[in-house]
């Protein structure tokens, strides 16, 4: 036993800070390796290519932030995608004029909450599985969305859009959300909610047996998803100027995808949303490479599937690897 | 020596009092009147066999499972548990069988788990939280576990240690421990019974479920007996003998019917296996099984019978040497064990082998395929019905037809026609995982017939069961296992319910006294 924990001690990193080893780095080194194929391709240094990139990822990192929080409690929201295109419809036919934009948009945020704690509740009550009750909610949400705005088009208030759009000093305002963002989820996971979620996620059981009301945690999480869905749709209105009845179908699959590149665990307890932001730069990242490599665009499509299947590989690996040094050490 | 049913006379002198508990899962009754009578500062161990309750009476004292009726008084005073929280914060800390440490969590996180002394903030700081880990450990004497890593990367002998001592940190009035040593080494066992001597010096109660006879008699203040779901004895230490506390384990039981004489096996030995290991769950694992052979597989829960079953059926990776009929096989997959003639009839009949959405016919005949089918490679439905009627009429299945979906049928049928299947089959070693189960005296009576008859066809049986009183009447030899490998072989005139009892608690034979 004191072999052990000498190991600790040779470990050395002050306590608190995640340690890096190869799965964490992993999300990192893909995203470089992409801005230096962009650079490549450019023939120059430079950043330009990317300066747009934060205001067009936010939508899928906002979705991503939720559906972390999903993942990281052992559940799935496909409903993220119905909630958000519901936000978009609501924003794009109520929120149009410059009078009461703050009231409109908690309004909206809260039917987001609230769709998503009607998700909470049912895997709680009725004990279906989870990718069954979003799957269902995922087209209620999104037919109620189609009733609100049965084509695209509607308008946003323009104190609205000038509001949320552009940037602030050197940078732009969707890098300053997205900042915001990690801070608010780097002080989440240090409370005791953080801990619950972690905890529900790595062992259900195990959490209960400690005195954990796990159904509670359910609720809030998919409450949590179903906001952060909603405030997506908010800023997807804005960055288009406009709505969209079918807005957050193709964010559903995308968010699962930033989350698993990241390197969260859908088995549950492993993870968190920094690396979902790293995975969702990397899913537009690809975008911006096969634009400069004048392919076309149904390229990032087969990309982001090869780039999904090889990280997740690689994570496999390195796992596999971990656990051999471990049983072997 | 007090044994009746509500043994103790002073009420008032205890200080957690559970009376008349009744717990029914189902049609299956955990519970039928259980009482417990706890007092400060007193070690109480709970005793009975697989099945007698103990585990559920626990979990009813600690909020995990609601009793249907019955009463807890602590101190006097009647408590309802809804949750695991309640009985917290009465002061009660359970170290639970299964370990209910969160693997992902760090073992620092894991000890103060929702227990943290929170900032300003309402945050959880990581390196307040890993320098109290350490003074715990520290405190209660605990070395060379380090409070950084994820908890479920330690080994489980350093677990089920975390375990223990971050009950131990809450200070509870009443200790639960359910198997608290069962994956202790013997030097982390001596230090949790000195911590356990050292608690109920300062007053607390400590409660104990252990298989082990040894630690029951060095430990125990006081000794309740469960057998089937109700309190048979209660009382102190030394009121009790080794032999007394098995007799009140046994009972006098209804004897089931069982065939009378045993065909004797032949000396074909048609599985051998030698040096068996299987990680942690199972270490060098010796046996023979003969043709048209019974061999039981006894022991308490939990100590490797399962994991024999399943390596012998390729489902886990072992090592060692497995030979058929005297032919090494290797074994990765069931599909291999399939291939060498080895089977399993599992636990849970659902998970395996039954086609629950088709008929009896259909599921009867899937073995048989090759057998009934006419020369141009048709199955004439006259020969797949035959055969149907055939089994359902020997192991009197229940069935209104033979058409009747399997999944219809009750658990005890269904187990019928999954054994049924394995008549005319060239199976040589059938595996059967404790399928009399929760099964009607009637049922049994069938099954202990139709397997008499699989090892009169010249198969090697290999039978786990958790009712001892089945092992001893029905079984050629009974090996027993404990601590995660074959303990004893007992057969002849040792095979003995009094004997395979007190080998399930690693204790050896006594001569016979007829």
């Amino acid at each position: 036993m004191a072999t052990s924990s000498m190991k600790s001690t040779l470990r050395g990193l002050p306590p608190g800070l995640p340690r890096i080893d190869a799965t964490t780095a992993l999300p990192y080194v893909v995203l470089v390796l992409l801005v230096i194929t962009t650079m490549a391709l450019q023939g120059r240094v430079s950043l330009d290519a990317f300066s747009n990139l934060p205001d067009t990822t936010l939508p899928l990192i906002l979705v991503g932030l939720g559906e972390t929080i999903v993942i990281l409690s052992r559940g799935i929201d496909l409903s993220v995608g119905g909630i958000m295109s519901l936000s978009t419809a609501l924003v794009a036919t109520h929120v149009t004029t410059n009078k009461s934009i703050v009231l409109g948009l908690i309004l909206v945020a809260a039917v987001g909450a609230l769709a998503g704690a009607l998700n909470g509740l049912l895997i709680v009550i009725t004990g279906i599985q989870p990718f069954i009750v979003t799957l269902a909610t995922w087209s209620i949400t999104g037919g109620v969305a189609l009733q609100v705005l049965p084509t695209e088009g509607g308008t946003v208030a323009p104190n609205l859009v000038s509001g949320l759009s552009g940037s602030v000093g050197p940078a732009s305002k969707s890098l300053i959300i997205i900042v915001t963002l990690i801070a608010i989820w780097l002080y989440l996971r240090r409370t005791r909610f953080g801990v619950s979620l972690y905890a529900t996620g790595s062992s259900e059981k195990a959490a209960v047996l400690n005195g954990l009301r796990a159904s509670r945690v359910t609720v809030i999480v998919y409450a949590c998803s179903g906001l952060a869905s909603a405030l997506a749709g908010i800023y997807f209105a804005v960055l288009t100027s406009s709505g969209s009845p079918t807005a957050g179908n193709p964010y559903i699959l995308d968010s699962i995808a930033a989350v698993v590149i990241g390197g969260t665990s859908l088995a549950g307890g492993r993870g968190g949303f920094v690396p979902t932001v790293v995975g969702g730069f990397i899913l537009a990242a690809i975008g911006t490479v096969v634009f400069y490599a004048n392919m076309s665009s149904y390229w990032s499509t087969l990309g982001t599937g090869l780039i999904l299947l090889i990280t997740v590989m690689l994570y496999g690996i390195v796992g596999l690897v971990q656990s051999r040094r471990r049983s072997g050490g | 020596m007090e044994v009746t049913a509500s043994p103790d006379v002073a009420r008032e002198t205890w200080d957690l009092q559970l009376t008349g508990i009744k717990k029914a899962f189902g049609p299956v009754v955990a519970l039928a009147g259980a009482d417990l009578n706890i007092r400060y500062g007193e070690v109480h161990a709970l005793l009975g066999e697989n099945g007698a309750g103990k585990s559920t009476l626990l979990k009813v004292l600690t909020g995990v499972t609601r009793p249907d009726s019955g009463h807890i008084r602590l101190e006097g005073q009647e408590l309802h548990f809804r949750h695991v929280a309640d009985t917290m914060r009465a002061g009660i800390g359970t170290v639970f069988q299964e370990l209910s440490l969160i693997p992902d969590l760090s073992v620092a996180a894991n000890l103060f788990f929702l227990h943290e002394d929170l900032s300003r903030l309402g945050t959880i700081s990581q390196r307040n939280l890993q320098r109290r880990a350490e003074e715990l450990f520290e405190h209660l004497g605990l070395e060379g576990i380090p409070v950084d890593v994820p908890a479920g990367t330690l080994p489980i002998a350093q677990q089920q240690l975390v375990e223990i001592a971050k009950v131990l940190g809450r200070h509870p009035r009443i200790l639960l421990l359910d198997e608290a040593t069962s994956s202790l080494p013997l030097e982390d066992t001596e230090w949790l019974f000195r911590t356990v001597r050292s608690l109920t010096a300062e007053g607390t109660a400590v409660v104990f479920i252990s298989h082990r006879m040894q630690e029951v008699m060095e430990l125990a203040d006081r000794i309740s007996v469960l057998r089937n779901g109700v309190t048979v004895a209660a009382g102190p230490r030394a009121t009790f003998t080794e032999d007394s506390l098995v007799e009140h384990m046994l009972g006098q039981r209804l004897l089931a019917q069982f065939p009378e004489q045993l065909a004797p096996p032949t000396d074909k030995v048609v599985l051998r296996v030698k040096d068996l290991r299987v990680g942690r769950a199972l270490h060098d694992v010796n046996l023979e099984v003969r043709e048209g052979e019974i061999l039981g597989i006894a022991g308490l829960q939990g100590q490797g019978q399962m994991s024999l079953l399943l390596s012998l059926y390729g489902w886990a990776h072992a090592h060692g040497t497995i030979e058929v009929d005297g032919h090494p096989v290797r074994l990765h997959s069931p599909r291999d064990g399939l291939r060498h003639g080895i089977a399993l009839v599992p636990e849970d009949r659902r998970t395996e082998g039954l086609l629950l959405d088709q008929s009896v016919r259909e599921n009867l005949t899937l073995p048989l395929l090759t057998q009934l089918r006419n020369m141009v490679g048709f199955l004439p439905m006259s020969r797949e019905r035959a055969a149907a009627w055939d089994v359902v009429d020997r192991l009197h299945v229940r069935t209104a037809s033979i058409e009747q979906e399997v999944g219809t049928l009750s658990g005890g049928n269904q187990q019928k026609v999954l054994l049924g299947k394995m008549l005319a089959t060239k199976v040589r070693v059938l595996l059967l995982a404790d399928i009399t189960r929760g099964v009607d005296v009637g049922a049994k009576a069938d099954f202990y017939k139709l397997i008499q008859r699989l090892a009169a066809e010249g198969k090697a049986i290999i039978f786990y069961s958790t009712d001892s009183l089945e092992l001893v009447s029905f079984c050629h030899r009974v090996a027993v296992m404990y601590d995660h490998t074959v303990f004893a072989v007992l057969s002849g005139s040792e095979l003995t319910e009094e004997n395979l009892i007190r080998a399930y608690m690693g204790g050896r034979s006594q001569p016979n006294k007829e």
